[in-house]
């Protein structure tokens, strides 16, 4: 068994955790890098853009420039129509993955 | 590229940061690189340099970054002609025969002297190598107790002079093994030449 199990489950789900934040509104990499380290979900910047650029290259997220009055341009991403259909895909299959695992491991599972 | 107007303590850290990025893939490096370039644009020295107390090490993003990145991408091998000597047919010619029978004309080294040129050859893959290598003798191990068993003598010389047979603890036939060994492992090692003689042929040929 491994002994850090919650980098093992971090792993796993962080993708979709990109996507699920996404869904809720384009975000540029700072904004998503502060989101995902403050739940604890990566442990820098660096676990950040080659997940990025990874579901960039599967066609999941799109990215755009976009100004703002006070700072400076910034590369947005954005949920593509893919990347709609595969978070909803992981809705799907989490929810009853996540009760199979809990009727393991739960204390009150006999 | 850096912002030369930037504060030195931006300057200074993209700079680390790009150091530290050497050898990612490009899209990665440019996009951490720039993302932190986005984030501290703008700033004054001492906002910068708590942002980039937040942000923490280069090395430590780098590391980061590389265990999440994806390997380098494997590129297929070079064409054949380009290993030079040692992917020359008259080489398969010459280590398969070898190894078939090498150990037969010279004990033991002509064998050896096959599996060293195998080794030095980028025709065969690691497991075929290692098949070719440690298959005989497994061979030779199998055929020993077989031979051995089915062979074992029944019968032992008494005190006496006569024969009697021993049903308890059945003598084995240590010659018959060693003749079955000898013979397994011939027979492995032609087996192995044939099939490594096939595939090396059909690789130099496409």
């Amino acid at each position: 068994m491994t002994a850090d199990v919650s980098a093992q489950l971090r792993k796993g789900v962080v993708e979709y955790c990109i996507l699920g934040l996404l869904a809720r509104q384009p975000m540029y990499g700072w904004s998503l890098s502060e989101a995902l380290e403050a739940r604890g979900m990566i442990a820098s910047i660096g676990t950040l853009y080659p997940i990025l650029s990874r579901l960039r290259t599967q066609g999941l997220v799109t990215t755009y420039d976009q100004g703002s009055d006070s700072g400076p341009v910034r590369k947005y991403y954005r949920l593509s129509t893919a990347g709609e259909q595969q978070l909803d895909l992981f809705r799907q299959q989490w929810a009853p993955f996540a009760a199979t695992v809990e009727g393991f491991i739960g204390e009150d599972a006999s | 590229m850096i912002d030369q107007t930037a504060p030195q303590v931006v300057r200074n850290y993209l700079a680390q940061l790009e150091s530290a990025l050497g050898g990612l893939p490009t899209d990665v490096r440019d996009g951490i690189v720039a993302g932190v370039a986005e984030e501290l644009s703008g700033l004054d020295a001492a906002t910068a340099a708590e942002r980039i107390e937040t942000l923490g090490d280069p090395a430590f993003i780098a590391a980061e970054a590389r265990a999440e990145s994806p390997a380098p991408v494997i590129t297929a091998p070079a064409p054949a002609a380009e290993f030079g000597m040692s992917s020359q047919r008259w080489y398969i010619v010459l280590t398969t025969v070898l190894l078939e029978f090498g150990g037969i004309v010279i004990p033991l080294a002509g064998w050896v002297v096959g599996i060293m040129l195998l080794w030095a050859s980028p025709l065969w893959t690691r497991v075929e190598k290692l098949v070719a290598t440690f298959a005989p003798t497994g061979a030779a191990a199998v055929g020993f107790i077989i031979a051995g068993l089915v062979f074992q003598e029944r019968s032992v010389i008494s005190a006496d002079g006569g024969e009697t047979i021993n049903p308890i603890i059945p003598g084995f036939a240590w010659h018959a093994a060693v003749f079955g060994a000898i013979i397994a492992a011939v027979i492995a090692s032609f087996v192995i030449g044939i099939v490594l003689s096939r595939r090396a042929w059909r690789r130099t040929a496409r």
